[in-house]
């Protein structure tokens, strides 16, 4: 770091010689060139052509003084890659404590009186000012540079959002009159239709809603990534909820002749919750412990209080999680593959989505997993009022 | 027999309504833009509008706004049907008053029932009115 220009801004020509000399015997670098603007007006154009290492103005400038040429250089701006205030040193007669503070407010790096002025003095003074300008003026373009990518990515982060919502609406559209006709189709609005024509219909038609749970999850996934997805909390109850994922589910696990056993306590204390979200939550686990259950298996949820929560679990007798999986499986699109013949379906999202729209209730999700025995999912609900303490 | 209005700008997605709603015992009307959208139910004054949002021509609001300042046009219900999952679509709706939004794709049994309630909300709303 060397200082290799300066401009020295002093109506008197005498003085511009005696600094000159000064800074020679400083030694503030070998090839410092000195520049002498002999009045307010000339350092302002001088200024405007140029940019120095340091500037030492005279505090007595005829008709202005060194504090508005320093508001001016401000106003004109004349570092504009930085709002950080030039590195100025003025020179006063005396050590006026008014003017020094006003100097330093306007944005002076430093004062010094004239009688104060010595070789050691100049150096320090102007290496100390040019020093703390250059960290200063780093940081602001750092800064810059920073608000710059934060300003580029949250475009980015909207684009994206929006380019979601575009793909989400445009694959519903034909998914909904695709669905639409096969319903009617299975409603013989369309004429008579056979058995096996019902079926296959009855494929298309679930076909279309796995779709539709699929843009859903791609939709709530991008949401929690960036932050849109807001829940809207109220006091209810659990009963509710599961019973609703149950009667979503019941056809499901019925095809698969799976048991579904609820054993909840009685006067199970309200859980403060986005219902809808909650719900997505339970039939997602529910979903999940259906397809990894085999045919004649069984699903048993209960729930209890927890501290200060309500802790739900899901207990399924599938074929288990591997150790080295259970700390991914809620990551987003990680699938636990045991064998190629395994046919997943989904996006591999479902328990990524439960995990965040957990978070977001302050409640935390995990599992307990055997394999061949099967997989216990816990996860806790704030409660809408703290359990009363009986003593 | 009562009149239902489609504006809807998939062609696929009104047949499909059209199929449906006829079944039920509707008069159906549709049109594929809300500027057609608009004259037909000034001509029609459909007992039940299903407003689609995302179409051309300022888009399903829009045409709800024209329709609700209409002077020859009485209160007129809309159902929102639309495949936006966008919170400001809702949001919109509420400001509106437009209180029925279904997403895409639907029940049909859930969208009847809308009609249903609808038409027997709006009955009941110029039954008190005569009353008064």
């Amino acid at each position: 770091m060397k200082i290799n220009s300066l401009l020295f801004v002093n109506k008197n020509h005498a003085d511009y010689l005696y600094m000159a000399d000064l800074l020679k015997e400083a030694h503030v670098s070998t090839d410092l060139q000195v520049e002498w603007a002999s009045s307010y007006k000339e350092a302002l154009k001088l200024m405007a052509e140029k940019y120095y290492d340091i500037y030492l103005f005279d505090y007595e400038l005829g008709r202005y003084n060194a504090i508005d040429l320093l508001e001016q250089t401000q106003v004109s701006r004349i570092r504009d890659d930085t709002s950080e205030p030039l590195p100025v040193i003025i020179i006063g007669e005396q050590e006026d404590n008014q003017i020094i503070l006003k100097a330093l407010q306007s944005g002076a790096s430093d004062f010094i009186a004239k009688r104060c002025l010595s070789r050691e003095r100049l150096y320090k003074v102007l290496y100390r000012a040019y020093e703390k300008y250059q960290l200063r003026r780093t940081l602001d373009l750092q800064r810059q540079s920073l608000e710059r990518v934060n300003t580029e990515l949250l475009h980015k982060n909207k684009e994206i959002q929006s380019f979601y919502y575009t793909l989400s609406h445009e694959l519903k559209t034909p998914l909904t009159s695709a669905r639409e006709f096969v319903s009617i189709m299975l409603d013989g609005l369309a004429g008579n239709i056979n058995d096996t024509q019902q079926k296959y219909l009855n494929y298309v038609k679930e076909s279309c809603d796995q779709l539709s749970y699929c843009i859903n999850d791609l939709l709530d996934a991008t949401r929690l990534d960036t932050g849109k997805l807001e829940i809207r909390r109220a006091p209810c109850e659990l009963q509710e909820i599961i019973d609703h994922a149950i009667l979503s589910r019941q056809t499901v696990a019925e095809e698969k002749q799976i048991k579904l056993v609820v054993t909840l306590p009685r006067h199970l204390p309200l859980v403060d919750v986005d219902i809808k979200r909650i719900r997505q939550v339970m039939i997602n686990l529910l979903d999940n412990a259906i397809k990894f259950t085999p045919n004649g298996g069984k699903i048993i949820i209960k729930a209890g209080i927890d501290k200060e929560a309500l802790m739900i679990s899901v207990t399924d007798t599938g074929r288990g999680i591997p150790k080295e999986h259970q700390n991914y499986i809620f990551d987003r699109l990680y699938q636990v593959r045991i064998d190629d013949t395994s046919k997943e379906v989904g996006l591999g999202l479902g328990l990524n989505i439960c995990r965040e729209l957990i978070k977001l209730h302050g409640g935390k999700i995990w599992v307990d997993s055997t394999i061949n025995q099967g997989s216990t999912f816990y996860f806790t609900l704030p409660l809408a009022q703290k359990p009363i303490e009986t003593h | 027999m009562k009149k239902i209005m489609i504006v809807e700008d998939d062609k696929f997605i009104v047949d499909a309504l059209t199929a449906r709603l006829k079944a039920s015992g509707y008069q159906v009307f549709y049109a594929l833009d809300p500027v057609i959208g608009l004259s037909i139910i000034v001509k029609e004054k459909p007992d039940v509008v299903l407003l689609d949002l995302n179409m051309p021509a300022g888009g399903g609001f829009l045409m709800a706004e024209r329709v609700m300042r209409h002077p020859d046009l009485g209160p007129t219900p809309f159902i929102v049907l639309t495949a936006s999952k966008l919170p400001q679509s809702r949001h919109k709706a509420a400001e509106l008053g437009i209180k029925y939004f279904i997403e895409k794709p639907f029940e049909s049994e859930e969208l009847l029932a809308t009609i249903r309630e609808c038409l027997c909300e709006n009955t009941t709303t110029d039954d008190s009115q005569v009353a008064n």
